[in-house]
């Protein structure tokens, strides 16, 4: 059990304001993606609640119990740090061991446990090596044991993977993933990257200036987008705010865009709207075309989908198509614009 | 092609102004320990080992000693005082450490005579701190608190601060401080995590420092003599007194190869030391 | 509370540095002459007549000539030094620059100890030029290591993109070497002079008889009876010293110069 939740969590640094009125309700065995660009406060609130920081104001409660009231130490929190922040002056083993070291367990039994954690993070047979001998994916796992050996109430990482190459960083999000399901300890994860965001979490916290924009799954918030923020944030999408009105087209500076026929269709006024590219086509242009025109500034190939740019007087619009046909659009070329409005997401404002 | 800036032959004249001007005395110091001394001049050549065989006396013995158990009690203690002092200094806000580090490096290049005469003011009776207590009415017979050990003691003490303080600010400043954070989330009491975590990682700095200072500390000359009493003058005072004071050069510079050869045993040792340690790990 | 006693002890030993210097600022503009602190009635008498009389303006003159040349020459060796590492990466390079740390592993007594018999054998010795020499070589390590922060700092790529443009070694070091280390030379060259106007041992050694220096000028004072006009030197002293830190605190970041900045 381990219920973590978070009330009117403020924090400022002199005049800075890191953190303004986040509440969030975190449940058991959960894990939570705090995402959002740098200085947007999400290592703040790891920080927090780890007990490294303390909260300007607000109140953080586990499982009924003032959180605030308890030392970091006594927390029983398990961290993997940035830096990762191994002990250079103990070996592998030694540093896995270090935590229940200092809570006074016996010898024996610590040097087993910590070997059992080394088999699980697959390094059986590294416990006596330095830390310097490692390599930085090995080292990465060696923090997560450390962590965890001490059988954390909350796990907590912040950014532990952006100094690992890409292939490297997708293996081990998979295998924490599968390690967090396994002992099914509530984590918190901090990351900048949405992909990373999307693959691991059950459920992201975007976090922009400070404040809690949208916590949703990953498809809530890559789908619906809460903000313009969170819409820009988490991939393209083209967004822009057409004129509705019923039963005609959507008009984008007097330019016909597309035409509802679903939930849109009885829209009027001024509304903020998302397309995704995939819901875009191109056409080309005729002396009857009437609708919005863009000049195409670059065409490229994504493996499984063509993606087109093209630029509207200060507008971009991105489009992509299964690359199963050739594009029919080059550099340079001029194309008519249609958004498949029944899909667009309607982003509140 | 000419190459107008070729480094051999510019690194011929640091090369030489160092050997002529650094080394060149070093072993011509050597050589002059040997020499005999001339009542009239400065010393005539020779080969005598009569300036060593002097060292071998009771006398300068008692000086050795005195001087091994000053300098490596300063050491120690100087070292004691600036690494929790640069501990809690790098991680005051930035206008607070520029005052230190321009304090420690006035202090760094601030005279010995002018430290050694602020503390014989300080510690006077007619103008210091006995004065002080004096007039408070902790002290009913204020007298003056040098020369003595004591106020030798914080003459080092002071001296060599500065110097220590700047050796540790940039690794006590770079410092990886989630490895600290890291001992506290895993468990470890706030008061703990300096014994267990900041000192072991700082243990060969320490070690460095301690013998940077007590070597530093051999060679001292204005503190024992404005601050220390006559029973507490370390083997520099004596060299000084003897090369300058009674003009006996030769006898000067052999207790200077003594020391010399001394330095540099303790130097290579933790040379050898700190070597063996980086290939064990 | 832990916060408390961390302040409380910092406190204590900035009290225990600073506070000797107050006392001599006080005793330095006393009246009274004799040395007493707190003092009775101010004055500026003991700064005039430290500035007035021959005895204290030709140590003070001789303190700063020799402190202007060793700066000089202690900065184009290390300069030179730091070059030639910088370009060789090792073998020579290294053993130049490890003669250059040499001194500062010694104690201070063996380098005066040498250094006077040096220049007996030579016959400068009592000459201020081999006061100058031997301050400029042993006080090298400062400059030398603090210009090695300035090279460490000077990228390759930097160099490369100079040649490429078209410069010769020659222009590329004094079009793009030079000013980049620049302000690692000027700290360089002023802390060597500073430490030298402060230095007693070597200057007493080598030419302590004949050639005055301030510090010396204190010393003999100290040991023969003295009068305030030596707090009022010290003080002059320290201004000069702090006051020439402060100049270089504006003109380079003297924390990342110490190598304080983490990036």
């Amino acid at each position: 059990m381990a219920q973590l939740s978070l009330q009117n969590i403020q924090k400022s640094f002199g005049s800075f304001q890191a953190l303004s009125d986040v509440s969030l309700d975190i449940a058991s065995g959960e894990f939570i993606c705090l995402l959002g660009g740098s200085g947007c406060g999400k290592t703040t609130l790891l920080r927090i609640i780890a007990g490294l920081e303390e909260q300007t104001s607000g109140q953080m409660m586990l499982d009924g119990d003032d959180l605030s009231a308890v030392q970091c130490h006594k927390r029983n929190v398990g961290m993997v740090f940035q830096s990762l922040a191994l002990f250079p002056h103990l070996n592998v083993g030694q540093n896995i061991a270090y935590g229940l070291e200092v809570r006074g367990v016996d010898k024996a039994k610590r040097l087993e446990r910590a070997r059992k954690l080394l088999d699980v993070v697959g390094l059986s047979g590294f416990f006596d090596r330095p830390v310097s001998a490692l390599s930085g994916g090995q080292r990465q796992r060696v923090a997560i044991a450390r962590a965890l050996a001490i059988e954390p109430t909350l796990f907590l990482m912040d950014e532990p993977f952006s100094a690992l190459d890409a292939g490297l960083r997708e293996h081990l999000q998979i295998e924490v993933k599968k390690l967090q399901r396994k002992l099914g300890v509530t984590t918190i994860f901090v990351t900048h990257d949405q992909n990373e965001a999307m693959s691991i979490a059950d459920r992201i916290v975007i976090l922009n200036e400070g404040r809690i924009e949208q916590a949703g799954t990953p498809t809530e918030v890559y789908a619906c987008p809460q903000t313009r923020f969170v819409a820009d944030f988490m991939g393209t999408n083209n967004i822009f705010s057409p004129e509705f009105t019923p039963g005609g087209p959507a008009l984008l500076d007097g330019t016909p865009v597309g035409t509802p026929t679903g939930d849109l269709k009885d829209f009027s006024g001024l509304y903020t709207i998302a397309v995704r590219p995939e819901y875009l086509s191109l056409k080309a242009v005729t002396d009857q075309t009437r609708g919005l025109v863009g000049t195409v500034g670059f065409v490229r190939h994504l493996g499984a989908s063509i993606e087109t740019e093209l630029s509207v007087a200060e507008r971009t619009f991105v489009h992509t198509m299964v690359s199963d046909r050739a594009p029919e659009f080059a550099v340079g070329d001029r194309a008519e614009i249609v958004c498949d409005l029944d899909h667009a997401w309607v982003i509140p404002s | 092609m000419k190459r107008a800036l070729d480094p051999h032959l510019i690194g011929l004249f640091p090369l030489a102004m160092m050997s002529v001007f650094f080394l060149a005395p070093l072993a011509f110091m050597v050589v002059v320990s040997f020499y005999e001394r001339d009542p009239l001049g400065f010393y005539n050549v020779a080969f005598v080992w009569d300036n060593y065989a002097k060292f071998f006396s009771s006398f300068y013995y008692t000086v050795s000693m005195r001087s091994l158990w000053s300098s490596s009690l300063g050491a120690i203690v100087v070292v004691l005082l600036a690494f929790p002092a640069m501990y809690i200094i790098v991680d005051m806000s930035r206008r607070w450490q520029l005052f230190w580090v321009i304090l420690l490096l006035s202090l760094m290049c601030l005279s010995e005579v002018i430290i050694g005469f602020a503390w014989l003011i300080l510690m006077s009776e007619s103008s210091g701190i006995p004065k002080f207590l004096g007039w408070i009415g902790l002290w009913e017979d204020p007298r003056s608190l040098s020369p003595s050990f004591g106020a030798m003691l914080i003459g080092f003490i002071t001296l060599g601060f500065s110097l220590v303080a700047l050796m540790f600010y940039p690794q006590m400043a770079q410092r990886d401080r989630s490895i600290e954070e890291a001992a506290l989330t895993l468990g470890t009491p706030p008061l703990r995590v300096f014994t267990k975590v900041v000192l072991p990682n700082f243990w060969s700095a320490i070690i460095s420092s301690v013998v940077t200072m007590f070597v530093y500390f051999l060679g001292v000359f204005v503190m024992p003599t404005m601050l220390g009493r006559p029973q507490d003058w370390n083997m520099t005072v004596i060299i000084t007194d003897k090369a300058v004071g009674d003009a006996n050069m030769p006898l000067g510079a052999a207790l200077s190869v003594i020391m010399l050869v001394f330095t540099l045993i303790i130097i290579g040792g933790l040379m050898l030391a700190s070597r063996k340690k980086g290939a064990a790990s | 509370m832990s916060t408390l006693l961390k302040r409380l002890f910092v406190t204590a030993i900035a009290t225990g540095l600073i506070l000797p210097f107050l006392i001599v600022a006080g005793v330095s503009i006393s009246a009274e002459s004799n040395i007493s602190f707190p003092p009775q009635e101010l004055s500026a008498r003991w700064y005039t007549e430290l500035l007035t009389q021959r005895d204290w303006l030709i140590p003070i003159r001789n303190s700063l000539v020799i402190a202007a040349f060793a700066g000089l020459l202690a900065v184009s060796i290390a300069l030179a030094a730091n070059y030639v590492l910088w370009r060789l990466k090792s073998g020579f390079g290294k053993l130049v620059f490890a003669l250059g740390v040499g001194p500062f592993m010694l104690p201070p007594i063996i380098i005066a100890m040498g250094a006077s018999v040096f220049w007996a054998e030579m016959g400068w010795y009592g000459r201020a030029e081999a006061t100058v020499i031997s301050h400029g070589v042993f006080f090298v390590t400062l400059p030398l290591v603090i210009i090695a922060r300035g090279f460490a700092a000077l990228s390759g790529d930097v160099i490369e993109a100079s040649r490429t443009m078209g410069a010769t070694p020659w222009q590329t070091f004094v079009k793009v070497i030079f000013p980049l280390v620049l302000p690692y030379v000027i700290t360089g060259y002023a802390l060597v002079a500073i430490i030298s106007v402060n230095e007693y041992l070597i200057s007493y050694m080598v030419s302590g008889f004949a050639v005055e220096t301030l510090p010396i000028r204190i010393f003999n004072n100290l040991r023969y009876g003295y009068t305030p006009v030596v707090a009022s030197a010290a003080m002059g002293f320290a201004l000069l010293t702090i006051g020439v830190l402060l100049v270089l605190s504006t003109i380079t970041d003297l924390l990342k110069l110490l190598g304080a900045s983490r990036d």
